[in-house]
């Protein structure tokens, strides 16, 4: 089966500076992704490439078979869905609302009105806002904001979901079910790609991670092949040490003193 | 159903403001007018008939074409920025459709068509809109934008000002009309030429509801979800500029109304913009016409222009939810 996601030899350059060089990431259907990466290695902008808001110089990015940077953006919204890090800028609109502005791609289909309704509901149970779906979005918290924004792209019910720090501004409790979240959409036919700042989540809950150094791909494979401590060390010019989680079967990353 | 309320109360304003003026006219006299018209009656014919006729109703109904105009470009606007207090007059589009206007009247020869005004009041108004966009894109900060525009509207305001006055021809409106608007010069002409411009400007606007709700999320948030946002951005903004070339070409400029309007209603409907728009248009035009008949009579036989009323009016209404917005916020 081809892969749901397949980005190929994609470099981007602004001016002189290399963002990206020859990246390569393919994503199947039923996984879920980790990018990390220290600041400015370039994971929000391989994103946005998978997304097709940016052209990569060299290389493309492929969905399902189409072109991310030639495909029309309504063809797009029905193959992709996107999160950025703020979840959903403030608007005058209910959290029902915004969460149903996920399902757009689908308002000249044959789906009936119960069927989006029924959608729109699902996503707002499974991110925990169900709760907040009358209420404004600019008297939610951050993290609430966050959790909308998941829920919004749930909606948009597309083969592949990107996201950045989605975690990034929620309690741990919140992290834990929004990454069991993903793993579950990654289930129901989906690839999940998630830029992820925590490495101890990326180790709990991806099933291959991609660890991105100043715009190359450091090294990608499973949890325990990609968070070793020498690697991470040199990578995020911290001492780090990788030892096997206590309970679960996965690496735990622990911080040390020095560089 | 709400629209066919909407509708008989508009109706019942229009016909309202039938009988109000200089000429004493009753109900008997607007009902033989409409009787004669639609040839239901041989009577003959009364005075107040062709007062009803040719001055009367091409005003009312000029004032609520205007109106709807401007309550619905100004909902559009407001959805398009972002931005609560964007407003045709606040931000420049209502002058420069005046100026468009002021230059068709001197492209035309003497007794020359309303439709180029017209059309050159669009695309005044239609250039400035899309100019606001350029500079909403230039600066972040919302106050400065509205300043920006604020500056830029006065400043077209005052070549207005100063080209009318130069000019000083009995075939050019005064200074007056186009600053705080008139209604006393609509003719059945002048509602033909503007009322193709401002259908339009609804309907265009009217069908782009749903983008433009989208369009609340971000735009690059509107994007994934399928929305070509630069597009929808330059079609509503020149079918903004249409509409207001039409409002401006047969009213002047007459501020508040696309701000206040839909500030109002967005508190009773909520921000979704297809019943902001339709709702919009609707205020705007019982508004206008309702305050066009009070600016008629309430200094009889003196009329008082109807954008100094509505800004009587709309400018506590507009300082009032300001700072409500301030409190909100902080």
């Amino acid at each position: 089966m081809s892969p749901a996601l397949r980005i190929e030899e994609v470099g981007f350059r602004v001016g002189d500076r290399v963002l990206l060089d020859r990246v390569t990431v393919t994503a199947q259907v039923g996984e879920v992704l980790g990018i990390v990466g220290p600041n400015g290695a370039g994971k929000t902008t391989l994103l946005r490439i998978a997304a097709g808001d940016l052209t990569p110089s060299s290389g493309r990015a492929m969905i399902n078979e189409h072109d991310a940077a030639a495909t029309t953006l309504q063809e797009m919204s029905r193959l992709r869905a996107y999160l950025g890090p703020q979840g959903v800028a403030d608007n005058p609109f209910t959290v029902r609302d915004v969460v149903a502005m996920g399902r757009h791609p689908y308002r000249r289909t044959q789906i009936e009105r119960l069927e989006h309704d029924q959608i729109v509901e699902d996503s707002m149970t499974s991110t925990d806002v169900a709760h907040l779906a009358t209420r404004a979005i600019a008297s939610l918290s951050t993290g609430e904001r966050q959790r909308v924004g998941l829920a919004r792209v749930l909606a948009q019910d597309t083969l592949v979901v990107l996201l950045d720090e989605p975690t990034s501004a929620l309690d741990i409790g919140h992290q834990e079910a929004v990454m069991r979240l993903l793993r579950s959409t990654a289930g129901h036919d989906t690839a999940v790609l998630a830029v992820l700042h925590d490495l101890n989540l990326a180790a709990a809950h991806a099933d291959r991670i991609i660890l991105l150094d100043d715009g190359r791909v450091r090294v990608s494979g499973s949890p325990g092949e990609v968070l070793r401590g020498d690697i991470l060390s040199d990578v995020y010019r911290q001492r780090m040490r990788v030892i096997p989680h206590p309970d679960r079967d996965c690496p735990l990353v622990l911080t040390l003193d020095g560089e | 159903m709400t629209l066919i309320g909407l509708s008989v109360f508009l109706v019942g304003l229009i016909l309202l403001g039938m009988l109000a003026g200089a000429v004493p006219v009753g109900i008997d006299d607007l009902l033989h007018m409409l009787g004669r018209r639609l040839g239901l009656t041989d009577d003959p014919e009364r005075l107040t008939d062709s007062v009803l006729w040719a001055i009367r109703l091409p005003r009312v109904l000029a004032g609520a074409l205007v109106g709807a105009a401007l309550g619905v470009t100004g909902a559009a606007l407001q959805g398009t920025f972002r931005n609560h207090m964007a407003d045709p007059h606040l931000i420049g589009l209502a002058p420069a459709a005046g100026l468009g206007a002021v230059a068709g009247i001197a492209l035309t020869p003497a007794g020359g068509s309303p439709i180029i005004m017209m059309l050159l009041a669009a695309v005044g108004g239609a250039a400035v809109a899309l100019l606001m966009r350029r500079i909403a894109q230039q600066v972040v900060e919302t106050t400065q934008f509205l300043l920006v525009g604020l500056a830029l509207g006065l400043g077209m305001l005052a070549w207005l000002g100063a080209i009318v006055l130069a000019w000083d021809s009995p075939r050019v409106p005064t200074f007056t009309f186009w600053v705080f608007g008139g209604l006393s010069g609509s003719t059945w002409a002048s509602l033909a030429a503007a009322t193709p411009l401002v259908l339009i400007a609804l309907i265009a606007l009217i069908v782009m509801a749903r983008p433009l709700d989208l369009l609340a999320l971000g735009d690059s948030e509107a994007r994934h979800l399928g929305v070509d946002v630069d597009r929808l951005v330059r079609f509503v903004l020149i079918a903004s500029g249409v509409g207001i070339g039409g409002a401006v070409g047969l009213g002047g400029v007459i501020g508040f109304v696309g701000l206040v309007v839909p500030l109002v209603l967005r508190r009773w409907v909520g921000p979704a913009h297809r019943w902001l728009l339709v709702l919009s248009a609707f205020g705007g035009a019982a508004l206008v016409v309702a305050v066009d008949t009070l600016a008629r009579t309430v200094a009889a036989p003196i009329e008082i222009p109807v954008g100094l009323l509505t800004a009587i009016f709309g400018a506590p209404v507009f300082v009032w939810f300001l700072i409500r917005a301030g409190r909100s916020v902080s």
